[in-house]
């Protein structure tokens, strides 16, 4: 039988796992401890933190141009502030803090560029749109596969749907530059 | 419609593939429209606009069946705390602020939150492992809604959302497992070492910032951006089904060597349900684990799941005061709590 682990005195009753960062802790408490302190629904993690984590390593060694007090012209919104809360303001500041971002993004997601459905209301717009979220698809199937030659000549067709669309693609600013050859480097750094 | 219809979703009746372990699928779609800023940065006028402009279009929508609306700024916090208990809207649109609310089915299988950290919540909920299907399900509203409201898409970005994690896909799929055997032999910490490993998060009773209750853990994809819908659930269904049967051959083990000690936890956690006179909500849960586990492993056959499945909901302090009509301090929750469990188990 287990001993409260809060006063060491009464039987622990109150069985809780909390799973912080992975690891699972048991807590074990007496029905007196337990209500006593009990904080409803306290987050085990919180996504800022899980951010501010990779916001640190967004930034090291990464330099930036763009001023972190510049604001979006639309919310507001500065990097600086973003940096201390990770949460967007506006569409547009996805478009204004640039490559900071895209390193952020890289950092949660393992890339940032988009792929999946695109919606309906983007009908009206041209067609390569569509095209160009399909061919990231294609180029992640093609690298995984090792078709490098099929791999190569989609992300010359990919670079010039962006150059078409004149993306922002403000944090990628060697895809504007030609395609290069393929290198061992490439390869492992797409993978 | 009164909240009461709120009880008792479909997906919590213990049905659907896997149920055993598996006790629902969760889908949640994050959107926000062209044209507003994002939840933090509106202005109050704005926010009764967009809430105002969403509500008409998800209440007259065929999304589910019979959606209703309801504002939470309306709402006492018992009624929003029914709500979070029914899975119908999330911790933080609770805690929230700011005008905001939320749409529902009948069936609690569909919701729809409004002004929670992005304008849109859709979310969809089904009882056992049911991902493809649910897929299918929230593609279709989503679909729908925006080909009537214009979403704030990018093709390098996909869907532009509030937090930088849920950009690209938006979608968000959390399966709820009751793994107790993994729990009492201590195996559940490899399960959360493997899962890690694969980019997948685990996380508690009610989702994102909450704890593990009754043995009851979520499992869900992290990356929405650079990944496809199919490819999120491709990740789940990598670790899913051994997730199930680690927790399937434990409990087989533990019937093979450690018969008397399984049955002594499962008939002490029954005795105890059917006698305390004050339980708190975490040691009724802890106790209602077992049970659950011990009616699939044809222990308890004068139990029914149907009454468990219940009991694990309305002993949530949201639904236990509701039931019983007023506001009640902790020390009275809990003995109302306990007279409700052996009132369910006695008339099972």
């Amino acid at each position: 039988m287990k001993v409260c682990d809060n006063c060491r005195k009464n039987v622990a009753t109150v069985h809780l796992t909390e799973i912080k960062k992975g690891q699972s802790e048991e807590v074990h408490l007496c029905e007196k401890c337990a209500r006593e302190l009990r904080v409803p629904h306290k987050p085990p993690v919180s996504v800022n933190d899980l951010l501010g984590a990779f916001m640190e390593k967004a930034e090291s060694g990464e330099s930036s141009s763009i001023p972190e007090t510049a604001a979006c012209e639309e919310c507001g919104l500065t990097f600086d502030e973003f940096r201390k809360n990770p949460r967007f303001g506006c569409a547009n500041d996805y478009k204004v803090f640039g490559r900071r971002l895209v390193v952020l993004l890289e950092k949660i997601h393992g890339s940032s560029k988009y792929i999946g459905k695109v919606p309906s209301f983007q009908d009206g717009q041209p067609v390569f749109l569509r095209e160009l979220v399909a061919l990231r698809q294609k180029l992640k199937k093609a690298i995984k596969e090792e078709a490098y030659e099929q791999a190569a000549s989609i992300r010359d067709r990919i670079n010039e749907l962006e150059e078409l669309a004149g993306t922002p693609n403000v944090g990628a600013p060697e895809n504007r530059t030609r395609p290069r050859r393929r290198t061992d480097q490439d390869k492992e750094s797409s993978e | 419609m009164s909240l009461k219809s709120a009880y008792m979703g479909a997906w919590l009746k213990g049905e659907g593939p896997e149920s055993d372990i598996v006790v629902s699928s969760r889908l949640r779609l994050a959107r926000n429209l062209e044209g507003f800023k994002f939840k933090g940065r509106m202005g109050e006028d704005e926010e009764l606009l967009l809430e105002a402009h969403l509500r008409e279009k998800v209440v007259d929508s065929t999304f589910g069946d019979n959606m209703c609306y309801l504002s939470l700024n309306e709402l006492d916090e018992l009624d929003q705390l029914l709500l979070v208990e029914s899975h119908l809207i999330s911790l933080e649109h609770f805690n929230g602020d700011g005008r905001r609310g939320v749409a529902y089915d009948q069936s609690g299988s569909v919701s729809i939150m409004i002004n929670e950290e992005d304008h849109l919540r859709i979310q969809v909920l089904a009882p056992g492992l049911a991902l493809r299907e649910q897929l299918r399900r929230i593609n279709a509203i989503d679909d729908a809604l925006a080909e009537q409201v214009p979403y704030s898409f990018d093709t390098d970005f996909g869907f532009l959302t509030t937090c930088p994690t849920n950009v690209g896909t938006g979608l968000r799929v959390s399966v709820m497992l009751h793994l107790p055997a993994l729990a009492l032999s201590k195996h559940i910490q490899k399960v959360f070492n493997a899962v890690e490993k694969v980019n997948l998060a685990v996380r508690g009773f009610f989702g994102e910032g909450s704890q593990a209750l009754g043995d009851f853990y979520q499992i869900s994809n992290q990356v929405t951006l650079g990944v496809s819908q199919e490819e999120a659930l491709l990740e789940l269904d990598k670790v899913l089904p051994k997730i199930i049967e680690y927790e399937r051959n434990v409990r087989q083990v533990l019937l093979d060597d450690e018969r008397k000690i399984l049955e002594d936890k499962v008939f002490r956690a029954l005795a105890t349900l059917q006698n305390a006179r004050s339980i708190p909500t975490e040691e009724a849960m802890v106790h209602l684990s077992f049970l659950r586990m011990g009616i699939f492993l044809q222990m308890v056959d004068d139990v029914s799941l149907d009454a468990v499945n219940k009991l694990f909901l309305i002993i949530q302090p949201g639904h236990l005061q509701s039931l019983i009509g007023s506001e009640l301090l902790p020390e009275d929750r809990d003995v109302e709590r306990a007279s409700i469990i052996r009132k369910e188990l006695q008339d099972d």
